[in-house]
């Protein structure tokens, strides 16, 4: 069919169906932003994730008081609790890299953040950062077993715990953002049902006189898909548009406070995979699809019922 | 619409095939009515065993007073009504057995013109004829060639791009004719079609149903104006009390125009 042809529902004159492309463009874009926030907690639990495995820290209070003494060698020489540490540590297996940060250096680190004053008034840790080889999985009650019988007080802290409450919070983040994203898929599909069930109804007479002419149900509701596709789809492309520029926009705003690591990074091209913007992108095609089948089902559905 | 109840089968066939044994079988009859009863829920019966058929090329007037049951008859043939007894068969199908898409693609075999014109109002005369075309997914360019030509031939060759509202009743009849032929239907059917408009205009559109008929097209009219009828030598089958009778057609010596002489609408209206 040529396409200067004009349709012969006029459904355009319909008072609701002027607000489809509103409704269904205000979804779209909030429906983009909801996915992108779920990628990016994903993506963010999964970086944190990432870059906290291999990782342990060992802390060691009373650093430079003498340690418990091996049993069978009673006699020997006496030795601190740090080096009791690291001799315990230099024989256990599948530790790559080691870096000890004594309380000087920790008092250092926190003096920005609580003030010279205070810092000097409290007695840190000596905490022992362990990189582990990725090869063998590393035994860690047998390491804190050993490390507690001669150094008792020492804490091996595998993040685990503080990586599965962000993990927890990001996967709501997550859930959440899917659901907005469904709920708005809903609501775009009622609005798109009742457009064109008041088109149906404006119309109904020359949808009366169309099967009189012989046309097929599919014939009818065709000329309701290409009404929601020209009240629609223009409304989906602007909507996608605005709500990546949105996206980006944000990641502008937020840079400096990200810092260079890219931890966070919200909108940055950086801040998601590159399947992540190929599915943001695909939100409004999506929609317009969506919209497209429901129309569809809906006219077919209205058709048979009232007709 | 389209009113179908199960459970309306006949229920004594062999009384049916002994009643109706003395009319020979016609295989290419186009519309056949056995003992039709129509009713409507809550109410005397519209129409009580009915029987006739309509043979290929055949043209009928269909005649009775206002409300006598000719609108309910011809839709049972164009689909919108099923007996509530009997059997009405249409191009050898029992209506009855028809799915709404075999509905759809039987009803294209159908031209139907209605009193009311039944035009889309913000379609042009042009986009209104080109409708049963599209419907049955003709291509463009033939519909392009073929749309004017009919327009045309009603003498709207000057109004193709006029908006229904702007013709007058004649001329939206015109429209109609045009729409109701343009997929060369093998039956017309026309309820009231010169219901809104003058006698002469009447003559005129008759004129060219005449001329669809001789051209192959099995027409059925129904009308209650008598004395229309009274020009052309058709038959009729006239309602009456619920009950069909056929009338021959006058002699031709008294229809004046029982000759079917055509004549045509020139390119200005009579009536604008």
């Amino acid at each position: 069919m040529a396409r200067e042809i004009r349709s012969e529902i006029a459904i355009s004159r319909g008072s609701s169906a002027n607000y489809l492309g509103w409704v269904v463009g205000a979804m779209v874009y909030v429906a983009v932003l909801a996915a992108a926030g779920a990628l990016f907690a994903h993506s963010v639990s999964d970086r944190w994730a990432l870059s906290l495995t291999g990782v342990l820290t060992v802390q060691v209070p009373d650093a430079e008081r003498p340690a418990v003494p091996e049993r069978d060698g009673a006699s020997g020489t006496e030795v601190s609790r740090l080096a009791a540490v690291l001799e315990i540590l230099r024989i256990t297996s599948g530790i790559g890299h080691l870096t000890i940060l004594d309380g000087d250096r920790t008092r250092a680190l926190l003096a920005p953040w609580l003030g010279a004053d205070l810092v000097g008034q409290i007695d840190p840790p000596t905490m022992i950062d362990l990189r582990l080889m990725n090869s063998a999985p590393m035994d860690l009650e047998a390491l804190r077993e050993r490390l507690s019988r001669r150094v008792p007080g020492t804490v091996v802290d595998d993040h685990g715990q503080w990586l599965s409450r962000v993990a927890a919070v990001t996967r709501a983040v997550e859930r959440g953002g899917w659901l907005i994203v469904a709920l708005v898929g809903a609501v775009a599909a009622l609005s798109v049902v009742f457009a064109v069930l008041s088109g149906l109804s404006v119309n109904r007479d020359v949808v009366e006189l169309l099967h009189l002419m012989g046309a097929r149900d599919g014939y009818v509701a065709r000329r309701f898909q290409s009404f929601v596709l020209k009240a629609a789809i223009p409304a989906i492309a602007i909507s996608g548009i605005l709500a990546l520029a949105t996206i980006l926009a944000i990641g502008a705003i937020s840079q400096p406070a990200s810092g260079p690591d890219a931890i966070m990074g919200f909108g940055r091209i950086g801040g998601f995979r590159s399947t992540d913007w190929l599915i943001i992108c695909a939100v409004p095609g999506v929609f317009a699809l969506f919209t497209l089948i429901t129309a569809r089902l809906a006219a077919l559905v209205a058709l048979r019922r009232l007709v | 619409m389209i009113r179908r109840k199960p459970g309306q089968r006949f229920r004594d066939a062999g009384y049916r095939l002994v009643h109706m044994s003395h009319e020979p079988e016609r295989p290419n009859t186009v519309v056949r009515f056995e003992s039709v009863e129509m009713r409507y829920p809550s109410g005397p019966s519209v129409l009580r065993d009915v029987t006739f058929a309509l043979e290929p090329n055949s043209f009928h007037f269909l005649t009775g007073k206002s409300g006598a049951g000719k609108s309910s008859l011809l839709r049972m043939i164009y689909l919108t009504l099923i007996p509530t007894l009997g059997r009405v068969t249409l191009f050898g199908r029992d209506t009855k057995t028809l799915t709404r898409d075999e509905i759809a693609d039987f009803r294209r075999r159908l031209g139907i013109v209605f009193q009311d014109f039944r035009l889309v109002e913000h379609l042009s005369a042009r986009e209104n004829v080109a409708l049963p075309l599209r419907i049955a997914g003709t291509r463009e360019a033939v519909i392009r060639r073929h749309v004017p030509e009919l327009l045309e031939w009603v003498g709207l060759a000057d109004h193709m791009d006029a908006l229904p509202r702007t013709l007058s009743g004649g001329q939206q009849q015109r429209v109609a004719i045009a729409r109701a032929v343009i997929a060369r239907p093998a039956v017309l059917l026309a309820d009231e079609p010169t219901g809104n408009v003058d006698d002469r205009i009447a003559h005129r559109l008759l004129y060219l149903f005449e001329e669809l008929h001789r051209a192959g097209t099995t027409v059925l009219v129904a009308t209650h104006n008598d004395a229309l009828c009274d020009l052309f030598a058709h038959p009729r089958l006239h309602i009456e009390a619920g009950m069909l009778h056929r009338v021959p057609p006058p002699d031709p010596a008294v229809a004046r125009n029982g000759s079917g002489r055509v004549v045509p609408f020139a390119r200005d209206q009579a009536e604008a």
